[in-house]
């Protein structure tokens, strides 16, 4: 009895500790979905559409997220192409079932690792600068200035980079998905494994228009929802330069939670369709 | 009767007193910077219960919100060290009101009158260069510069020459009262100081919350 009783001073403020940061977390989810919703508000308003201003910065964001990503992603293309003839035919022969080589590479590159590995991409070289870029902007006051020019901080800095998010992640997967499918056939008619005409039709015959929507649609979700928690964190930042790097490295694990979440939320959604 | 108006409000821990700025006339709010920043922020409709009362440009004709897009266009803002967005170049900066409004007009106008006022404030040479971190001065050319264009009816002017060197506040002194004079405006001065640094000739001026006292 006596020992409980030594023990129990602890427990209040334990308690106390984990309700404080379950509080703490819910309020932090609400504060994204009102951030969410005030973004699909003006996304649907369309004002921003006969913005020159706004149109500019997604001119601007589209060129450094997309067309600046090119050299990499075309490096990582030639890596996954590598991947199809090293991982899946090998995977394929063990099975001594080649038919299944199609199958794979599209349920494993095309599906499942090409809008991944784009949206990590796009989060690790374009987010971090975003989230920096916005928590720096905070930091200046530039939203006030903004602001004090009846400017929609929303239309003007937000809107442009999520839909450049979005295009870039659909523009690049698609590029991806292509160039790893063509450069693996290369790899596999040049390492003499199977002809490119065959390795391409497995491919085809292992596609479907169900999969190819559900690509397109992940690609545009996932940057989406990383932008967006990007965003969330660089205005947190509010004035304390100190809070920049805290809020870019909890932007891009928050991110990278989401897009992971989502992910398992897609498949588990799958298996029951 | 042209004027900026507010209804009574608290800001921070100090109960403002409902007031108003007429067109041509100079008032100054005098408070420390935080009461500055809480003052535009009520001003641009952050936090302010907007049915409750707020910031109101009004004409004979019309009464405009503060969250209203034409407000900011009849009452412009000259902040001190934010006049220009660091990744866009200073041309970019001034005509950065007109590129949103996409008003086609307005934006010929502007760009007409761009390279006769970057002269006259002498900042030509560095049009197109990017903003980046500049000094408290060149700021509050960027504004000035924008404010001329815009041709407001109201200049809500917050420290614009803390942080001056002392030729360049010269300087600015000049230019701020000549850009008055030609715009025919009403200016609410927002200062830390009690002290009439711009020398402009103040018709009331009202001290909150300790003012200097407060750091």
């Amino acid at each position: 009895m006596q020992y409980v009783f030594e023990k129990t001073p602890g427990w209040p403020a334990r308690a106390e500790r984990v309700g404080d940061a379950t509080l703490h977390s819910l309020k932090g989810i609400a504060d994204f979905q009102g951030f969410i919703a005030d973004i699909i508000r003006k996304f649907l308003s369309f004002s921003w559409l006969k913005r020159p201003a706004v149109m500019y910065v997604f001119i601007r964001q589209l060129y450094f997220t997309g067309i600046e990503s090119l050299p990499w992603v075309l490096m990582m293309v030639a890596l996954a192409g590598a991947t199809a003839v090293y991982s899946v035919v090998p995977f394929a022969r063990q099975l001594h079932d080649t038919s299944l080589i199609g199958t794979l590479v599209n349920a494993l590159l095309v599906q499942e690792m090409t809008p991944l590995l784009i949206s990590i991409f796009l989060l690790v070289r374009s987010g971090v600068a975003v989230v920096t870029e916005i928590g720096n902007m905070h930091v200046r006051g530039e939203d006030m200035l903004l602001r004090s020019m009846g400017i929609s901080v929303f239309e003007y800095l937000f809107l442009p980079r999520l839909l450049a998010f979005a295009m870039s992640g659909l523009i690049l997967t698609i590029l991806f998905a292509a160039g790893s499918v063509w450069l693996g056939g290369l790899m596999l008619a040049w390492t003499d494994q199977m002809t490119f005409t065959r390795f391409l039709l497995d491919v085809r015959s292992g596609a479907s228009l169900d999969g190819l929507l559900l690509l397109a649609a992940k690609a545009v979700i996932y940057p989406l929802l990383s932008c967006s928690m990007l965003l969330f964190q660089g205005c947190r930042a509010r004035c304390n330069p100190n809070l920049i790097p805290v809020c870019t490295t909890r932007g891009v694990l928050w991110a990278l939670m989401l897009i992971v979440c989502v992910d398992v939320l897609i498949a588990v959604l799958r298996s029951f369709l | 009767m042209t004027r900026l108006r507010w209804n009574a409000m608290r800001l921070l821990d100090v109960d403002i007193p409902a007031g108003s700025v007429l067109r041509g006339e100079m008032c100054r709010m005098v408070m420390p910077r935080s009461y500055q920043h809480a003052w535009l922020q009520a001003m641009h409709g952050e936090g302010v219960d907007h049915s409750a009362g707020g910031v109101f440009f009004e004409t004979a004709q019309t009464t405009v919100h503060a969250s209203d897009e034409m407000f900011s266009w009849r009452v412009a803002c000259l902040l001190h060290q934010r006049g220009a967005l660091a990744n866009l170049s200073l041309r970019e900066n001034i005509l950065l009101p007109f590129l949103y409004r996409a008003s086609r007009e307005d934006m010929a106008r502007a760009q007409t009158a761009l390279p006769e006022l970057a002269d006259w404030l002498e900042i030509s040479g560095m049009l197109d260069e990017q903003a980046g971190e500049r000094s408290s001065y060149v700021h509050a050319l960027i504004s000035l510069g924008r404010i001329m264009l815009m041709q407001p009816d109201i200049i809500v002017v917050q420290d614009v020459h803390a942080g001056m060197q002392a030729h360049r506040l010269d300087r600015f002194r000049l230019l701020f009262g000549e850009a008055l004079q030609r715009l025919g405006v009403g200016v609410l001065y927002l200062s830390c100081t009690a002290q009439d640094v711009m020398g402009l000739d103040f018709s009331h001026s009202l001290e909150l919350a300790g003012a200097e006292d407060v750091i």
